[in-house]
């Protein structure tokens, strides 16, 4: 009985939300916008702009509003986030993190991929935080593996060399790392494809 | 068919206790025969506004029936087109087929519309058959306008246009590699309003990037009927800096408005005060709605035809939606990306017409990238949503901004390779 009523009360708030936010667009009307260059559903088809499908909302809010604030590098997402209110992102947050996280199809150097690993599971390296070979990130961030190499590239040179802002445990590992080691962790990173590898339990 | 308001609909799933959606079904497939379908969506034109209606229809409501009518075996993207002018891909590489769009449930005609009946709610082919809906989307893209004189179907196959890509990209692409190494190639830019603002200005720099390394002596004019362009401060930076005199724009005011005439047979273009020979003339006429639009009463006397924002159904013929070029979308520019943004658009309006769910708000989204080398690229961005009026206002917009570094530069051109690749995933499937 009980259970019934709350399904009552949720969907009759469902049908209210809608009229008594008639002026804001839907969360579907919202995201399905940014799918020319995300993909359909946030899954990116590549070769380079990113996938926004299972990302988790507070780093999507996060990430929107740096963008938003010019804190955060960017060549068009500075543009496109200063069109959306908070509410509007926070809508888009929940849509792309109800999606499921598709990895990235796409080729990589097979003899860099163990190298990467030693180099991602270093003492106090990039494993620390983002676990299981990248598939799982601590707290609100995102799975790296299985994103497309080249915005792994671009992010990791935003970091290092045009500003991007991190915490000392993100500075630390992220300066430490060669020319080389990059290329070794983008083919780690790339090597994760099988979509089984993401389903954890935490 | 029966239609529900959201305040009747509110209480039938009251009163009935089933969820949304689920009365109106069983309603609608009564209406219709007794099959499955809650009712029948025509979509004319399986070009990038069409084709992502069509998908996204049969996405959000699988009951719906949907058939998409194309006059091609295939569509030739015309973004993107400029790099096959410039040898940068291959036209194969921008050909997108329907296969995708069949598996997941779509009936495709690969037909030429020759009428609409918007009495009777029926489409007829070049076959003679007949398709009855209950809402139809025209999506037919541009036509051109008589303002050139001399510029008549013959012309077209000596001075191309390639303003519609395919057959037309490839000869464009060929002239341009047989002419002589210090060769002419002459733009006429059309008049406001037209397909893709930037595209003139965008396909100048490939032909430049082009003979830049092959026609080193060659040279690239503009002639066009207006004073301003799309991106012009990114534009000439990048052609000063990439090109020097290899690229001249004529601005409109210096012709009186561009080129009138055209002579096929002597290669030459003509304004009010010159007469210029090129080498290779493309000429690109003034546009209008895709002619079957007008056929079926749903242009104005510009050419091109008024919608309502929210759902995209005419102003002057109702059930009848029409999204891409061919529509009056306001401040929203003739693009591939706003063609798939208003094609999600009447996607989730009809789904919610047809579930008795008064149409949500919109909201839309433009990019467009321009090439300025293989190497370097530019872009503007926007975002539309509605005011109280059903008005279009612009909530932001932006270009990249000028003197950019080189490495931002070439993150664009990655960034509009993955634009290409997911916003025809997205369209076609
Ligand atoms: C050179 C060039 C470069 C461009 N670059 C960009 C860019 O970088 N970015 C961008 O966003 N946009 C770009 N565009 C614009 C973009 O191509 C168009 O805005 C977009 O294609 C519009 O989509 P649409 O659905 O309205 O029409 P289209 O995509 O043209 O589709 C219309 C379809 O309808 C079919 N059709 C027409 N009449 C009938 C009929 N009677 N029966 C059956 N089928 C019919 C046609 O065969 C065609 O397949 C460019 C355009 C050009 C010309
Ligand atoms: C024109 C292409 C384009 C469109 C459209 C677009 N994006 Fe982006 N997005 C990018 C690019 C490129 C980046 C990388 C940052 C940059 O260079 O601007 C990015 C990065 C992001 C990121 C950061 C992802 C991460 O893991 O670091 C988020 C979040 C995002 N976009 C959200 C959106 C949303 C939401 C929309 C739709 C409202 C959208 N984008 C529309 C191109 C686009």
């Amino acid at each position: 009985m009980k259970q019934k009523l709350i399904q009552a009360a949720l969907l009759s708030g469902l049908l209210a939300t809608g009229s008594a936010f008639a002026g804001s667009p839907s969360p579907q009307a919202l995201s399905f916008t940014c799918a020319g260059c995300h993909g359909f559903n946030g899954a990116s088809v590549g070769p380079a702009s990113p996938s926004l499908a299972g990302l988790p909302r507070d780093f999507f809010i996060d990430a929107m509003v740096a963008y938003q604030e010019g804190t955060r590098p960017a060549t068009v997402m500075d543009r496109i986030a200063k069109g959306y209110t908070l509410e509007e992102i926070q809508a888009m947050a929940d849509f792309f993190a109800s999606q499921t996280y598709t990895p990235a199809q796409q080729s990589y150097d097979a003899s860099l991929v163990s190298a990467g690993k030693s180099i991602m599971e270093r003492r106090r390296s990039c494993g620390t935080c983002h676990e299981e070979g990248g598939t799982f990130g601590i707290e609100d961030l995102p799975q790296i593996a299985g994103q497309w190499s080249p915005y792994i590239r671009f992010s990791i040179q935003d970091f290092r060399e045009f500003g991007r802002p991190m915490s000392d445990d993100k500075a630390r590992p992220i300066e430490a790392l060669s020319a080389s080691d990059i290329e070794a962790v983008v083919a780690y990173l790339a090597s994760k494809q099988d979509p089984a590898l993401y389903q954890h339990d935490h | 068919m029966i239609k529900f308001n959201r305040r009747q609909f509110i209480k039938a799933a009251g009163l009935t206790g089933v969820a949304a959606g689920m009365p109106l079904t069983a309603a609608c497939a009564a209406n219709h025969g007794g099959g499955s379908a809650k009712g029948r969506v025509v979509i004319v034109g399986g070009g990038t506004g069409g084709a992502t209606a069509a998908r996204y229809i049969k996405h959000l409501d699988p009951a719906i029936d949907v058939t998409l009518i194309e006059a091609g075996q295939t569509h030739h993207t015309c973004y993107f087109s400029n790099l096959v002018i410039g040898n940068l891909r291959t036209l194969d590489s921008i050909e997108q087929r329907f296969d995708n769009l069949r598996a997941s449930g779509i009936k495709v005609v690969n037909q030429k519309a020759t009428a609409i009946d918007t009495n009777a709610k029926t489409v007829t082919t070049a076959d003679g058959q007949s398709h009855g809906y209950d809402r139809l989307i025209v999506s037919p893209g541009i036509d051109f306008a008589n303002n050139i004189e001399g510029y008549d179907e013959a012309a077209h196959e000596i001075m191309p246009h390639a303003w519609k890509a395919g057959p037309q990209t490839a000869l464009l692409k060929q002239q341009i590699q047989a002419m002589p190494e210090n060769g002419v190639v002459v733009i006429a830019a059309p008049p406001n309003p037209f397909r893709c603002p930037p595209g003139p200005y965008e396909r100048a720099s490939l032909i430049a990037n082009y003979c830049k390394q092959h026609k080193p002596r060659a040279k690239v004019m503009i002639i066009d009927a207006k004073d301003a362009f799309a991106k012009q401060g990114l534009f000439n930076q990048g052609w000063q800096r990439h090109y020097g005199d290899m690229v001249e724009w004529v601005s409109g005011a210096n012709t009186n408005g561009g080129v009138k005439r055209v002579n096929p047979g002597a290669m030459t273009v003509h304004t009010e005060f010159d007469d210029i020979k090129a080498d290779v003339a493309n000429v690109i006429p003034a546009q209008k709605a895709g002619r079957i639009a007008e056929l079926a009463g749903l242009t104005n006397e510009g050419g091109w035809c008024p919608v309502n924002f929210k759902t995209f159904e005419s102003t002057l013929v109702s059930d009848v939606h029409v999204i891409g070029d061919a529509a009056i979308a306001g401040p929203m520019p003739k693009s591939g990306y706003i063609a798939n943004s208003h094609g999600k658009t009447v996607a989730l309006a009809i789904v919610d017409i047809m579930n008795g769910r008064d149409p949500g708000q919109p909201s839309f989204l433009n990019t467009c990238y321009s090439l300025l080398t293989s190497e370097q690229a530019i872009s503007v961005a926007a975002v539309w949503g509605l005011d109280a009026n059903g008005e279009v206002v612009t909530k932001n917009a932006g270009l990249t901004p000028m003197d950019a570094s080189d490495a931002f530069l070439a993150r664009e051109v990655e960034y509009a390779k993955s634009w290409y690749k997911n916003l025809v995933s997205d369209a076609w499937g």
